[in-house]
């Protein structure tokens, strides 16, 4: 694993249990910022789960994860600066891309429509275009949902299945993106079941199965 | 210490939200409303009542269960108390499974989402029953010719004949809207409290049946019972089941399953 002094994210012995059965097992990570860490594994190896306990969503079992300094469920309950894209979000079918994002973005005022509309041109779409959600494109909304996980400019960004119902271009729009957002010093997760995509465009790779992380390997110094 | 755990951006976010998410479906309830109260209206243009009246027939349920034989189901009881708890329902589960992480990640608090909820739950129920109350009343009133709400000849000799004391028909429309609007209220909380420990079919049905238990038993601790007009001490004085004791007892409970819910949902995963 990358170690080094400055370990943003680092999750020691992560265990969750739920109804009898484990979901994550024993788990530990250390993770920095300016790095993209690729997660791999089939249905239901516990990518998202894993993804949800690093956000706060689901509480430990066993065992810890600090977010830059902070214990979650400790010192805080989530990560003090985090975007994510599980699923799609629910984004309402009667408004634009823009008024939708807006709604999000209301909730904390961290940024304005300038930032808002910036965002939505960096997943490659149109902040003036009028058209309601319910018109988009599985692909349009796919980059929506990016959109409102990278658009408040967190530290922390964990995408699961970014790669979903984007087309060849998409995708190559968004490993641009990605980048960009990795040289800014943001840590990110992406999960994904596409080896292809997730090598070209991760420093690490981790390969879950059962809830388990059972191997893991760098990318680092691949030509991207 | 409660006002740290509201964030009025939420609240407004839920009440715009719910309602461009359920707008199609309040549009056909109340269409299915309008036809409904246009059946009770109809006949009374014979019998000279009044827009009173048709709240009187409209919302009634079928009073206290004596025997099986010749008992009624009171089905615009049932259409419109649980109509309306599904459109509740409807957009808590829908938030909760679409939108609870993407909220609570920005707002850095569970407790902010749920109260939000609660508070949401109350001012839906006002405002959803609100216009169902004005719809009854434009739409008879229009069809009747008559705006006014003073007790008609039809209100006097059959709704008061019925009453245990003597009542006003703006008494009898306050009754009902708070009774329902009471019942609506303590019921969407119970189901709060039920998708907090099972799936949410299975909790809306728990509710249809706690909610139906007042059909057919006589027990003013029963949630749903205060919705019913018949059971009131304004038409039966044995069962002392007053506005006063509906407003303290849905209070009361609503309280108590909002401290409950807030307390689960702190410690809840949230996995959709």
């Amino acid at each position: 694993m990358a170690v080094t002094d400055q370990i943003y994210l680092k999750v020691e012995h992560l265990t969750k249990v739920m109804k009898q059965q484990i979901i994550l097992k024993d788990i530990n990570l250390e993770l920095n910022k300016g790095f993209i860490y690729g997660f791999r594994g089939k249905n239901g190896s516990g990518k998202t789960m894993l993804f949800r306990a690093l956000c706060g969503l689901i509480l430990p079992t066993e065992g810890t994860i600090t977010v830059g300094g902070i214990q979650l469920g400790k010192d805080a309950s989530f990560p003090p600066s985090v975007g994510v894209l599980i699923e799609y979000p629910g984004f309402l079918n009667s408004y634009t891309g823009f008024q939708n994002l807006k709604m999000l973005a209301s909730l904390n005022n961290f940024i304005d429509d300038n930032r808002i509309k910036e965002t939505i041109r960096l997943v490659g779409l149109d902040p003036e275009d009028k058209r309601k959600y319910r018109k988009y494109s599985l692909g349009m909304k796919q980059r929506l949902g990016i959109a409102q996980a990278i658009m408040e400019e967190p530290d922390l960004i964990i995408l699961d299945e970014p790669t979903n119902a984007l087309d060849s271009e998409g995708i190559e729009e968004l490993k641009k993106l990605l980048l960009e957002l990795k040289n800014k010093n943001k840590c990110i997760l992406i999960a994904s079941h596409d080896k292809e995509e997730l090598e070209f465009l991760s420093d690490e790779i981790f390969i879950l199965e059962k809830g388990k992380i059972v191997d893991h390997y760098h990318l680092q110094g691949v030509e991207k | 210490m409660m006002r740290g755990y509201f964030h009025f951006k939420l609240f407004l976010r839920d009440l715009t939200y719910s309602h461009s998410y359920g707008k199609y479906k309040y549009f056909i309830f109340y269409c299915i409303v309008i036809i409904l109260t246009a059946a009770k209206t109809l006949p009374l243009k014979e019998l000279d009542g009044n827009s009173a009246d048709v709240f009187f027939l409209l919302l009634k349920d079928v009073g206290y269960f004596i025997q099986s034989s010749g008992y009624e189901i009171p089905v615009n009881w049932i259409f419109i108390q649980f109509f309306i708890l599904f459109l509740i329902s409807d957009f808590l589960v829908h938030d909760s499974e679409t939108n609870s992480s993407y909220l609570i990640l920005r707002i850095k608090r569970r407790e902010q989402y749920i109260l939000s909820k609660l508070i949401w739950i109350v001012i839906q129920n006002i405002l959803v029953y609100s216009g169902l109350f004005i719809v009854i009343y434009m739409i008879s009133a229009l069809l009747l010719g008559d705006f006014s709400l003073e007790a008609s000849s039809y209100f006097q000799n059959t709704i008061q004949s019925q009453a245990a004391i003597l009542i006003n028909p703006i008494q009898l429309i306050l009754h009902l809207f708070f009774g329902y609007v009471l019942t609506s209220i303590v019921l969407s909380g119970i189901f709060l409290l039920f998708t907090q420990f099972f799936a949410s079919t299975v909790s809306f049905c728990f509710v249809l049946i706690l909610g139906s238990l007042s059909i057919f038993i006589d027990w003013k601790w029963l949630p749903a019972i205060h919705s019913m007009i018949l059971k009131s001490n304004l038409f039966d004085l044995e069962h002392h089941l007053s506005l006063t004791f509906s407003f303290v007892y849905s209070v009361f409970v609503y309280i108590l399953l909002a401290f409950v819910i807030f307390s689960v949902y702190r410690k809840t995963d949230i996995l959709k």
